[in-house]
């Protein structure tokens, strides 16, 4: 038996990724910002849509991706087929997004936004979407991922505005908790529909509160 | 003075032992439950003989995909224009997977009874964790669908689960993946489901939870049927870090391919289902070594037959 170290991770090893990205994934998610109305400034939520961008392991034998030793695979082919299909790849070179660490047998990948800490032998790791999701919106606004296509925006506030989910509310309202969560849903679809207006006036200038 | 228990095993373990090992050598949990005998994954073929590691399955629309359209001519004698035929491609790869012991005579010797640990029993137990590798490669491969259904950090609801069946349902411009329908979740996303289940007031929607008998035939992960919906767990279901990537999907959405080696100058070979198993001496060192390989590949046929459910991890 081996000593572990302690700059090793109390981790298996796991395969390399990148992110990859298809304008129709989207998000809604909630900041919130600053706004100043006259002399007085107050934080609201607001809402955004923000790129919903997918990470895909290289694992030999899945999807198309060749093997070139042991566990290192060759995602090329992978990649051009994603392309086809209007996929936006993300290298991971070029945008710099994987730390690696040393792990027993191998290499543990993560996204550079993983805080990971080691207590008492276990690894916990804490994602900060926050700085995640402002990348993914740096992204949009370099044109790196294109413009975004408002009508996938429109499909997403139109599934949730006549979902199931939002019927079976209205049949609960009377119940106060149930109230609660119909309120917050509807809030959500006003929310989307506001932001695709906006967007349709400001453009991507839209997205200047999400990075303050 | 007595004759105890504990003069007769300390210090020297002469006429007791301080323990005794069990007969029995019961399993550490697995997670091996996988789709590979189920209609929902297809078999694409053996790459044995084929001159590649990769099988290309061949797509075309026939059978119904392009329409009759109205006759546009000008006159009865008009030519019609030809249809040119959509076609397209999906590779499945096929990659080495190996698993290998080495055990040494004097431990295989001592074994207390027949099913201890022994070449045998080694080579029995690397042929069932091909069971674990398809699980393995079957949750990497569903988190590649394109569409997604949930929300970033959210717990996997009804709502969700349903709104995906009705993906399906109008997948490709409305044409429809026919059913049955698979979910194959993380074992949090089916606690959601679950939670979700039983904190609805209404009982229109019948889960309908697996039998002893559906268990026995389908595996100790299959959960049961939800409107229609076989649901599987796989510890396997891979995760971006902030979410877990499970899937629903039809049949004809995952395709396989495997290949089976056929061992040469190997001093024992055995073909244990899709694995083949040989064993090596190390007579110097009295060493049996008890290697298992196995080549196999999944991929996404149909992107339309299947939608990724994501929530937090």
């Amino acid at each position: 038996m081996t000593q572990q170290t302690t700059n090793v991770l109390p981790a298996r090893p796991n395969h390399p990724f990148y992110y990859k990205w298809h304008p129709t994934n989207w998000q809604f998610v909630y900041r919130d910002v600053e706004q100043t109305t006259g002399k007085k400034t107050a934080t609201v939520k607001k809402g955004f849509f923000v790129p919903h961008l997918r990470m895909e392991r290289v694992m030999p034998g899945v999807n198309g991706i060749h093997q070139i030793s042991g566990e290192l695979g060759n995602p090329g082919s992978r990649i051009g087929q994603l392309q086809q299909q209007g996929w936006i790849y993300l290298d991971p070179q070029k945008y710099d997004y994987m730390h690696v660490y040393p792990v027993r047998g191998g290499r543990y990948h993560v996204p550079k936004w993983m805080q990971i800490k080691v207590v008492a032998n276990r690894m916990i790791e804490n994602m900060d979407l926050n700085a995640f999701q402002l990348w993914s919106i740096n992204l949009l606004r370099s044109n790196i991922l294109g413009n975004p296509e408002p009508h996938f925006w429109q499909l997403a506030t139109h599934e949730l505005e006549r979902s199931r989910e939002l019927e079976i509310l209205i049949k609960q309202q009377h119940l106060p908790e149930k109230k609660a969560q119909l309120d917050e849903l509807r809030g959500k679809v006003k929310d989307m529909k506001d932001f695709v207006a906006r967007y349709n006036k400001q453009g991507l200038d839209i997205y200047e509160d999400f990075t303050q | 003075m007595p004759i105890t228990q504990y003069n007769l095993s300390v210090p020297t373990e002469d006429l007791r032992m301080t323990k005794m090992i069990s007969q029995e050598i019961r399993l550490l949990l697995t997670d091996s439950t996988n789709l590979r005998n189920t209609p929902f994954v297809d078999f694409i073929g053996s790459i044995n003989g084929m001159g590649s590691d990769t099988i290309r399955v061949r797509k075309a629309g026939l059978d119904g995909f392009d329409a009759f359209s109205a006759f546009t001519g000008a006159t009865e004698d008009s030519a019609v224009n030809a249809t040119s035929l959509t076609d397209g491609f999906v590779d499945v790869v096929c990659k080495r997977n190996s698993l290998a012991y080495e055990i040494t005579d004097l431990a295989s010797m001592t074994g207390l009874n027949q099913g201890d640990i022994d070449p045998f029993r080694i080579a029995e137990s690397i042929a069932n964790s091909y069971e674990a590798l398809f699980a393995n490669i079957t949750g990497a491969a569903v988190a590649g669908f394109t569409t997604t259904k949930g929300s970033t950090g959210a717990d996997l609801t009804i709502a969700v689960f349903l709104s995906a069946i009705q993906h399906l349902e109008k997948a490709d411009s409305g044409k429809g993946a026919p059913g049955p329908y698979v979910a194959l979740l993380h074992p949090k996303q089916w606690a959601d489901l679950q939670d979700n289940i039983l904190a609805q007031t209404t009982g229109i929607l019948q889960f309908v939870a697996a039998s002893y008998e559906a268990i026995s035939a389908k595996g100790s992960h299959y959960k049961g049927n939800f409107m229609g919906v076989e649901i599987y767990t796989s510890s396997y279901i891979t995760d971006d870090a902030t979410d877990h990537a499970g899937a629903l999907f039809a049949a004809g959405a995952l395709g396989f391919a495997t290949g089976m080696p056929s061992p040469v100058g190997a001093n024992e070979a055995m073909e244990m289902g899709e694995v083949s198993i040989e064993m090596d001496r190390d007579s110097v060192k009295a060493i049996t070594s008890v290697v298992g390989h196995a080549y196999l590949g999944m991929s996404i046929i149909d992107d339309f037959r299947g939608v990724t459910l994501i929530s937090a991890i």
